[in-house]
């Protein structure tokens, strides 16, 4: 897999193409802004383009795009901690209207939800929840992302889901209507039942 | 969803919003194409950060933003940039071929002490022999990249092990030697083929044109290329840079009003956007 994977990024070009959209979603997860998410992943990039040569394909193209990216979200935030701009939950703007409003509602609850979660945690624990529990990556890459032991990962990411479920239940407690008014119907209940994707 | 087992996984109410979430924070197309031709013009622009402001920022403190910083400054001196630059002082940034290609005829003579290039080096089969298929732009764009450092050659590996080092090597000295023939300038210009192809390259083009103009004090030929440039591209990937270069012109030519309400229209069709300081004190 890991080879197909890099096999399929011959270039630069092509490992924007296939990897463009995890760059920014795990940015955002990872508390940088939305108003600076296109210079952030544009720096991504930038940074993956001047260091093509250097990439040795001992670790998998992701793994090693994940390691810039953490550098640039811990660059970003730092820059935007200097300027006092605290980083608020800003409900994600959803374009895709083929959704049904329910889904929509529940998507944007959800999303909602886990930023307020994320947004409690501290950047080590959310570096490796976000890697391991939203982009499924395994344990042992996040681990080389992040450069550092397989323990300390372990350890690491058994803290960040505790402390991300307890900032889950609280997050549960914030009125969603502070934040939006949901389309037509009433709120639709959290969780619970279970659509399977 | 969770791919370990450990002694504390995820419960169920966890997994199912994270799932449900699912979607909410991707890209839409246009964010990928809008950040993609960014990309391809920060590179063909040798710049190492997103923004002039950025990179202000970033030399004012922290790690890698510095040295990509003082790239960044380069470029923008020599106003190679597209979006980048703002036409506030003279230079030879001779329109026609695409901003990219007259990059190396600017800007690497700022040569400022950066690191040893992160290898600006890019593609690596590309610079010397197939003129790259598969990517065209960045390829060549590497190439003129590579340049602004005159160091290059020096801190390159002794015994190159792998092909890939090989070809960092061979990448870096044509980057090396490139730097040194380049004050006979055209040379690149005039030999490379367009940078980045299609309608970007088109778009990056006119634009750097318009920026010649208003550096030429051309104000009003400015605006009708301007003009063009919108009849021309109904989906421009340049929009935020056109809109940006178009307060600059309209106070040019001393329309001042036109000027500010296209900088008020600026600030809230493009929020965040790093020109935006530029665009609101163009036209005081």
């Amino acid at each position: 897999m890991v080879d197909a994977d890099d096999e399929a990024c011959a270039t630069p070009e092509q490992a924007f193409e296939r990897h463009f959209a995890m760059v920014w979603r795990s940015l955002r997860r990872l508390g940088v802004s939305a108003s600076a998410l296109d210079d952030a992943s544009q720096d991504v990039f930038l940074v993956l383009h001047r260091r093509w040569l250097d990439f040795e394909h001992q670790s998998s193209l992701k793994t090693w795009i994940y390691g810039i990216l953490l550098r640039v979200a811990s660059d970003h935030k730092r820059r935007a901690r200097r300027e006092r701009e605290r980083w608020s939950p800003e409900v994600a703007e959803l374009e895709s209207t083929s959704d049904s409003p329910d889904r929509i509602y529940q998507q944007r609850e959800a999303s909602r939800l886990l930023h307020i979660a994320l947004g409690q945690l501290d950047d080590k624990e959310r570096q490796i929840l976000v890697m391991v529990d939203l982009e499924e990556t395994s344990v042992v890459d996040a681990a080389e992302a992040l450069g550092i032991n397989l323990n300390t990962a372990y350890s690491r990411l058994r803290r960040g889901r505790q402390s991300f479920e307890k900032a889950l239940r609280s997050a549960s407690l914030v009125k969603s209507e502070e934040f939006m008014t949901p389309p037509g119907s009433g709120p639709t209940p959290l969780t619970t039942e279970t659509n399977g994707e | 969803m969770v791919n370990e087992r450990l002694d504390t996984e995820l419960s169920a109410t966890a997994r199912q919003i994270i799932a449900d979430a699912r979607g909410a924070d991707d890209p839409t197309a246009e964010d990928e194409a809008r950040v993609k031709a960014r990309w391809l013009a920060g590179i063909a622009a040798g710049a190492g950060v997103s923004s002039l402001t950025e990179a202000v920022r970033a030399a004012a403190g922290s790690g890698w933003g510095l040295k990509v910083a003082a790239m960044v400054a380069a470029a923008t001196a020599a106003s190679v940039g597209v979006y980048l630059g703002w036409p506030e002082s003279k230079h030879d940034a001779r329109p026609p071929a695409a901003a990219a290609v007259q990059a190396p005829a600017t800007a690497p003579v700022v040569a400022l002490p950066v690191e040893p290039p992160v290898a600006a080096v890019a593609e690596p089969a590309a610079p010397v022999a197939a003129p790259a298929t598969e990517l065209p732009g960045t390829a060549e764009v590497a190439e003129n990249v590579a340049v602004p450092e005159p160091a290059a050659a020096a801190p390159v590996a002794d015994t190159p092990a792998t092909a890939a080092e090989a070809r960092a090597v061979r990448a870096r000295a044509v980057a090396a030697e490139r730097t040194r023939a380049l004050p006979a300038s055209e040379e690149p210009a005039a030999a490379a083929p367009p940078v980045i192809g299609g309608q970007l390259g088109e778009e990056i083009a006119l634009l750097s044109n318009i920026r010649a103009a208003l550096q030429d004090g051309a104000a009003s030929r400015a605006l009708e290329q301007l003009g063009e440039y919108r009849r021309r591209f109904d989906r421009p990937s340049l929009a935020m840079e056109a809109d940006a270069l178009q307060v600059d012109a309209l106070c040019r030519a001393g329309q001042r009003e036109a000027a500010q309400a296209a900088a008020t229209a600026f600030v809230s069709n493009w929020p965040g956007s790093p020109l935006q300081q530029r665009v609101s004190s163009a036209c005081p």
